[in-house]
């Protein structure tokens, strides 16, 4: 599975809760495998949806934000720099996403594009911070 | 931040909120819907921390599961 493009993604952090006692105890062993698939089909389906290589500029902006392993992306273009600009906001403060900076994204992409690319934000952004956290 | 919605619906006439913007993505809204729906449905958060205060519920495949962790303090737990 590749949710969002830089490798595995291990989501067994999401099925232990910490107890009283401070202890992890596994929620349900089966949890993992099989929400799996539903995460792996909605992943792809996702990475599909977002035009040319934004679904990679946004998984590089955002993990590098979280000082996560990314790879390096030549030569963004105007439209692949609006969308990483927008990325490193989401996962920072989302509320500090200006008007300006999405208009900027809207010169460049229509609105199913918009939306594909945003729902990439919030899966790369919560599975990163599940990573680093967990 | 933004005060007004930065999307249209794609319905005109619906009010741009989480639903009606999904709706430019059908396929992905689906998948989506899916995982969340198996997600919350089939026990792994348990049937205390969905219906904390105490609401009627059906058997469900997992009520072992659900019974379990009901006779833990999960409520407190972080």
């Amino acid at each position: 599975m590749c949710v969002w493009g830089t490798g595995e993604v291990e989501f067994t952090s999401l099925f232990y809760k910490r107890s009283k006692g401070g202890d992890n105890v596994r929620v349900d062993p089966s949890a993992n495998v099989h929400l799996h698939p539903y995460l792996t089909a909605l992943g792809d389906k996702v990475e599909s949806a977002c035009p040319g290589r934004t679904a990679e500029v946004i998984s590089n902006a955002i993990r590098g934000a979280l000082g996560l392993s990314r790879v390096d992306i030549a030569d963004l273009t105007p439209a692949e720099t609006a969308v990483h600009m927008i990325a490193e906001q989401f996962v920072v403060d989302v509320h500090g996403v200006t008007d300006s900076q999405f208009a900027a994204l809207k010169q460049h992409f229509d609105e199913p594009q918009i939306v594909a690319m945003l729902f990439r934000m919030a899966l790369a952004d919560g599975l990163g911070k599940l990573e680093k956290v967990g | 931040m933004s005060t007004t919605p930065r999307l249209a619906p794609v319905d005109p006439n619906a009010r741009s909120v989480f639903g009606s913007i999904l709706a430019h993505q059908p396929g992905l809204a689906a998948a989506f819907f899916e995982l969340y729906g198996e997600f919350w449905t089939v026990g792994f958060s348990t049937t205390r921390r969905r219906k904390p205060h105490g609401c009627a519920t059906r058997a469900s495949p997992t009520a072992d599961i659900d019974a379990t962790f009901a006779s833990r303090s999960w409520s407190s737990a972080t």
